[in-house]
């Protein structure tokens, strides 16, 4: 018998979690070079529309709306504190706060006063460039296995492995525990809103999330996470102080790679200095770790495909932000209309190409459906 | 685009700078206004220093008021001077400048030392007889010392002003270089769009109206209230495909979600 040859949709999986760190973290690059309200609408759309094609069930799979709410209220923060003391010199008034005068030496700031639309434009515009970077986080914290993208993670980074796991699971364990209480209530015919309500949720919620990263952590240390495997204190020592001084370098490097008026040293030298340090940190405490994985996470294509559509889009749209900054910066004095630029556009929609590339999750539900069926006929 | 319509206003304000403001080409005299110093020295420019007569109601008003154009970063809420008569021309003005390279503020009385601006030029209101300067670098005071003022006499000729100020301004006139390159620039851009026309005579009419208010000197008097609607430049095509993209998303994606539910329920 020939192969069939047509294409027919991959089995349900979920897709390797670096992958979806990967491709979230490079929508997220792409959002941090531009203002340009257009394009960061188009990129959050683009990142909820492939959430909601490919998250599974998983508790933290809910997460994605809180960051939407929070990412709305940061806008909303940006845009009262910018009409309260930020300055507005002209431009179309849209209506005036009662003015507080300060004395001489705090002139710089304004109290009050005019609020102009040009003024309330560059908050939203701001507001909006976080919120998208908040959104593509919590895009990533929707798909991605916590649990899993531990297990990717390189022997030797297990001690601070562990810390970064329970500090990124813990706003997903926070909603859950929301999700799970406010359940609870209404199962007791309890009414579930109103802020008399809060204290009655706040304390099950803060006592559970807590009690399960506990939970998390006492399941970690019994696997052997953060144990020091009898190394003699020297060695591991050195690893710590290796790996630590690397990481910071890494930091400082990325900081400056991505931000454009640090000082040229901070840039690349401290970027490959971090990576050698990290390199041979890991590379020490490496060897003393030896750990089997039961059923690894395996890099397929739809791996690679996913992974490259973020890399893809933050490239183009660095390559398109050097060709022409202010394609990606529309102007607010005077005040237009903000472009819609194309490269960057098509960048931002190769973005959406995951809701496709990658296969579909394994859900309990739709597992359970056919059975049902089954055994109803 | 939106680089034509900043040229075409910085176009219109030095236009209208060159007959509304009678600066003298020398430090004032006495306290018949403010000395303005601009230093392009590090931009390969000379040091002209001219009066803004009268009382100018902030640090802005004082350099529009002698003649020189500045021009604002686009993005900043503030006025934040990223360029005066259009140097330096490699300055993005979109945000505020790189702390290396940016026209820093200063005050001084005449013949005195320069000292730093700590408040911004649309916040700090010189007084009569007073100096401002502006310098282009990493925040070094202007190159020539605060010139002395002139005396009333002596207000026109140049010659008997002060010894490091007098030949920069004869040497080097500024607004009509700067008038010159802009009207190069502009008639090398064909159309200018019908916002950049509306733009600018605003922008005139905002500073001829900046300046009788001065001598009055209402601390805000830069507030322009338009009477104006907030009117788009054309139609705005990117706007529209991009609400209709993100439509087109977030439709797919309620559609996507009510797949769901129907796959859970029951």
């Amino acid at each position: 018998m020939a192969p069939d040859m047509s294409w027919t949709e991959p089995l349900p999986r979920a897709l390797h979690p670096m992958a979806w760190w990967l491709w979230a973290l490079g929508l997220a690059t792409a959002a941090s070079r531009t203002t340009n309200p257009l394009l960061i609408a188009v990129l959050v759309a683009v990142v909820g529309y492939v959430v909601v094609c490919r998250r599974g069930d998983a508790p933290w799979a809910r997460a994605f709306s809180a960051y939407l709410i929070l990412g709305l209220l940061v806008i909303a923060l940006r845009v009262v504190f910018n009409a309260l003391i930020g300055a507005s010199d002209d431009g179309h008034q849209l209506f005036a706060l009662p003015s507080v005068a300060l004395p001489g030496w705090a002139k710089g700031i304004d109290l009050g006063g005019a609020v102009t639309a040009e003024q309330v434009l560059a908050a939203v515009y701001e507001g909006l460039r976080l919120a998208a970077l908040i959104c593509c986080v919590g895009a990533a914290n929707a798909l991605a296995n916590p649990k899993r993208a531990l297990r990717s993670l390189p022997p030797a980074l297990y001690e601070i492995g562990s810390a970064v796991v329970v500090a990124l699971t813990l706003a997903p364990q926070l909603v859950e525990s929301v999700l799970r209480v406010r359940r609870a209530r209404r199962l007791r015919a309890a009414p579930g809103k109103g802020l008399r309500n809060l204290r009655a949720i706040a304390m099950p919620v803060l006592e559970d999330a807590l009690s399960r990263s506990l939970q998390l952590a006492a399941a970690m240390d019994s696997r052997g996470y953060g144990r020091s495997n009898g190394a003699p204190q020297g060695l591991r020592r050195t690893t710590s102080a290796f790996v630590l001084t690397g990481l910071l370098a890494l930091c400082l490097g990325l900081y400056g790679l991505l931000d454009g008026t640090a000082p040229p040293l901070v840039g690349l030298p401290a970027l490959t200095a971090g990576l050698v340090l990290s390199g041979a940190g890991l590379a020490i405490g490496g060897r003393r770790v030896r750990r089997s994985t039961y059923r690894p996470d395996p890099w397929r294509r739809a791996e690679w495909a996913v992974g490259g559509c973020g890399v893809v889009c933050a490239g183009v749209m660095l390559v398109a932000g050097s060709y022409d900054p202010l394609l990606l910066h529309p102007s607010l004095y005077p005040l237009v209309w903000p472009d819609l630029p194309l490269l960057p556009l098509m960048a931002i929609l190769v973005g959406v190409l995951p809701a496709w590339l990658a296969p579909r999750p394994v859900r309990a539900a739709a597992r359970r459906a056919p059975q049902l069926q089954a055994a109803a006929a | 685009m939106m680089l034509r319509a900043a040229v075409v206003t910085a176009l219109a304000g030095a236009a209208l700078a060159v007959p509304a403001a009678p600066a003298t080409a020398a430090a004032c005299s006495q306290d018949s206004g403010v000395t303005v110093i601009v230093d392009f020295a590090s931009l390969g420019g000379g040091q002209p220093t001219r009066c803004a007569p009268g009382d100018p109601s902030n640090g802005i008003a004082a350099l529009r008021g002698a003649g020189f154009t500045p021009t604002r970063a686009a993005q900043e809420p503030g006025y934040f001077v990223c360029r005066i008569n259009g140097k330096p021309a490699n300055d993005p003005c979109q945000r505020t400048s790189p702390a290396d390279a940016y026209w820093s503020y200063w005050h001084a009385r005449p013949g005195g030392s320069w000292t730093y601006g700590n408040i911004g030029g649309s916040d700090y209101d010189p007084a009569p007889g007073t100096v401002d300067g502006w310098a282009f670098g990493a925040g070094k005071p202007p190159s020539t010392p605060p010139p002395r003022a002139s005396t009333p006499s002596a207000g026109r000729s140049p010659s008997t002003v002060g010894p490091a100020a007098s030949p920069s301004p004869t040497r080097k006139v500024p607004t009509v270089a700067g008038t010159g390159q802009a009207t190069a620039r502009t008639s090398a851009a064909p159309a200018p769009s019908p916002t950049a026309a509306a733009a600018s005579p605003d922008s005139t009419a905002a500073a001829a109206t900046a300046r009788p208010a001065a001598t009055a000197a209402p601390p805000r008097s830069d507030i322009v209230t338009r009477s104006k609607p907030l009117r788009p430049n054309g139609i705005p095509l990117g706007a529209i495909a991009a609400v209709v993209l993100v439509l087109l998303l977030v439709s797919a994606a309620v559609a996507q979600v009510a797949r769901r539910r129907r796959e859970d329920g029951t």
